[in-house]
């Protein structure tokens, strides 16, 4: 009794921090500020995830996203140069795009919610959710089975790995010094838009 | 196996037992918890105390021991000044640096410089949570647990990629990006080396995978694929937690000190602190995954040597094993010179990641076709 | 009851650090200056800005940790359950490992393996 009262409130405990976490991601002023949220986000739905009894997908959910995809996320803020800060006043066709992708996602995820039936289970009528009862389901190749979006889904890898390189093709620094081969260390890692080479520095208070 | 003579028969009988029931402090906490629960909850203000007297002894500890082993490498003596052989040196230090001013550069953003270490101390403390130290002294076993560990690990990074980034300077931010890009670079084929001894076992816990080692460790048990597992995961885990000759992040020499150049007083300390404990959970992570954890020396059958090998108590062969590795990844620092950025890709992406692939391969039809050591145990 | 043990940890390690830098606040001096504060460059005047565009390279690696880790998530289960699965799970594995394994080799053959 008391036991299932202390998961509920860390069920709430969790749920709120997720959602003001997830304000915190869209109202950051800096970018890296909003990764930073992101991950705590995720880290909630881990810990709701653990709640729920699927020990394997929380793992699964910090190794990926925590680990993975916003790791992947800061290294691509860096890219941009903008890491410091957002615009302060988006052109009205970024607001534009925003708002029609916000609604119709709105409209969207609200759909699906309506026609859901979030009935808990029965306690007990939890399908296993274990590694060793998700790898039976994975590699079974019969109509139970995932076989199949499994080994596409190395395609789908696959294709990211090319899309990848494809759009990240590196130029040749030919305007820069040091890396024109031979046993040169590679040591220019930061590469200056034209613009903000010689940028005065900032008078000194 | 045949091996016990009929002598030492009383010794095989005892072997007979199980011989070591695994009990974690959170198991026994769970337990009083119905009838006792203060019972319960001095377990866990014991798991906790236990835990930060851990922290602060293996802080303290490692650092001394790098120093002297440093010194000893050189022909030098290291710290001798504070108290008998310079013991204290290190908790001299400790408190020279809080009482050191914390200095927060001028344009950093000082909430994310703040956040930072916590994120960095406490990716570490996740993992000496679920250590098994002996069958009875665990704290935690998670049924996921390799799998959490490296998971958790992932926290550690953040933490860097934040103090780097939020400190405002060049070498901070190349710092930690290139640590960022060693570590999860290097995390592949830890994780390669790691699903070996996985696919061995046929659990993820911890003290499962310890449980399986019985009849031999896996560095042997598994003939060569697992020697060679254990090299890559011991190569691995010494880039990830950035220590020579893959300390390209904070190499003084060419980055002042990398991420945490513009961290000083106690925020550099857990830094510096959450470094070296690093260091301890590899290498008790490695003990734990290829030399059998707390599991004494055993071979298969030979239930007379293995009974000898039973008077050592675990919790002394976990410790041996993880001083051992400790000492071998502090040994690595005075042999090797610091590898060059594109070195360090190369060797992962091009040498070490098809290896852990191949191994991988090779283990898998080990496991298939029992082609290891005492396979029906 | 193992994860609820996880979750303590996590604010004990928070009020860890926290306790050290409350107290670290109490006893060290606070003496900020501009020279001081500045970034650290090797005593130079630091010049232009720090938050700058990163070589790609780096998202690069980052995509291929990502792609690797994501295969390292569905190995685990297979990990667990060799012996059950046998021949036919290795070669289910294998041929998803060597999919990527193309991927890698594509990488490697354009040039994106190497720093810079």
């Amino acid at each position: 009794m008391m036991h299932d009262a202390a998961l509920t409130v860390l069920f709430y405990v969790l749920g709120a921090g997720a959602i003001l976490c997830a304000l915190a991601v869209v109202n950051a002023r800096r970018l890296l500020r909003a990764a930073l949220a992101l991950m705590f986000v995720l880290l909630a739905s881990a810990g709701l995830y653990l709640l729920l009894g699927a020990e394997f997908l929380a793992g699964i959910q910090v190794l990926v996203y925590v680990g993975g995809i916003v790791i992947l996320i800061v290294f691509a803020v860096m890219l941009t140069s903008a890491a410091d800060l957002l615009e302060d006043h988006p052109s009205p066709g970024r607001m534009l795009a925003g708002a029609v992708a916000s609604i119709s996602f709105l409209v969207f995820a609200g759909g699906v919610f309506a026609r859901l039936e979030l009935a808990a289970p029965a306690p007990g009528a939890r399908p296993p959710a274990d590694a060793s009862a998700i790898g039976r389901r994975l590699l079974d190749f019969g109509s139970e089975g995932y076989v199949l979006p499994f080994e596409l889904l190395s395609l789908l890898l696959l294709a990211a790995v090319i899309g990848g390189i494809a759009v990240a093709r590196k130029t040749p620094p030919r305007d820069q010094p040091f890396t024109s081969g031979g046993d040169a260390p590679g040591e220019v890692d930061i590469v200056l838009p034209r613009s903000q080479r010689d940028e005065p520095e900032e008078p000194r208070a | 196996m045949a091996g016990a003579a009929a002598p030492f028969a009383l010794f095989a009988a005892a072997q007979a037992a199980p011989a070591w029931p695994v009990k974690t402090v959170a198991a026994r906490a769970a337990e009083a918890l119905p009838d006792h629960p203060w019972t319960a909850v001095l377990y866990m203000a014991l798991a906790f105390a236990g835990l930060g007297a851990l922290v602060a002894v293996l802080g303290m500890g490692l650092i001394y021991l790098e120093r002297k082993i440093a010194a000893r490498f050189q022909c030098r003596l290291g710290p001798m000044r504070v108290g008998p052989h310079g013991i204290f040196q290190t908790v001299a230090d400790t408190f020279k640096l809080l009482f050191k001013e914390d200095i927060v550069p001028a344009r950093a953003d000082k909430t994310l410089h703040l956040l930072a270490p916590f994120l960095a101390l406490s990716s570490t403390a996740l993992m000496l949570g679920v250590i098994p130290y002996s069958p009875i002294l665990q704290i935690s076993d998670v049924n996921i647990g390799v799998l959490y560990i490296a998971a958790v690990s992932g926290l550690g990074v953040m933490g860097i990629l934040l103090g780097g980034w939020s400190s405002y300077n060049k070498w901070s931010l190349i710092g930690a990006m290139r640590g960022a890009a060693q570590i999860i670079s290097y995390e592949v084929s830890a994780t390669l080396a790691l699903l070996v001894v996985v696919m061995f076992a046929g659990t993820l816990s911890l003290s499962g995978i310890v449980a399986s080692q019985a009849e031999g460790w896996w560095i042997w048990r598994a003939p060569v694929v697992g020697g060679i597992a254990f090299l890559i995961y011991l190569t691995a885990s010494t880039a990830e937690i950035n220590r020579t000759p893959f300390d390209i992040p904070e190499g003084e020499s060419e980055l002042t000190a990398g991420f945490h150049t513009e961290y000083s007083g106690l925020r550099f300390a857990f830094f510096f602190l959450a470094e070296f404990i690093n260091m301890f959970v590899a290498a008790a992570l490695t003990a734990t995954l290829f030399l059998g954890g707390w599991m004494p020396f055993h071979i298969g059958g030979a239930n007379a040597f293995n009974a000898v090998m039973d008077l050592v108590p675990p919790g002394v062969w976990f410790l041996g094993k993880t001083a051992f590795v400790v000492f071998v990844i502090m040994w690595f620092r005075w042999t090797f010179p610091r590898l060059r950025v594109d070195q360090l890709m190369r060797l992962e992406w091009k040498l070490l990641l098809p290896i852990g692939f191949a191994n991988l391969a090779l283990g898998a039809l080990a496991v298939l076709y029992d082609l290891y050591f005492f396979p029906g145990a | 009851m193992e994860y609820f043990f996880i979750l303590v940890f996590i604010a004990l390690s928070a009020a860890f650090v926290a306790g050290g830098l409350i107290a670290s606040r109490l006893v060290a001096p606070r003496r900020p200056g501009d020279v001081k504060n500045s970034p650290y460059e090797c005593g130079e005047q630091p010049i232009g800005r720090t938050w700058i565009q990163f070589n790609v390279g780096y998202y690069l690696f980052a995509l291929l940790f990502l792609v690797f880790d994501v295969e390292a998530a569905f190995l685990y289960p297979w990990a667990v359950i060799v012996r059950e699965v046998g021949l036919v799970g290795l070669i289910e594995v294998g041929i998803f490992i060597l999919v990527l394994i193309a991927g890698l080799l594509y990488a490697w053959k354009k040039g994106a393996l190497e720093w810079l």
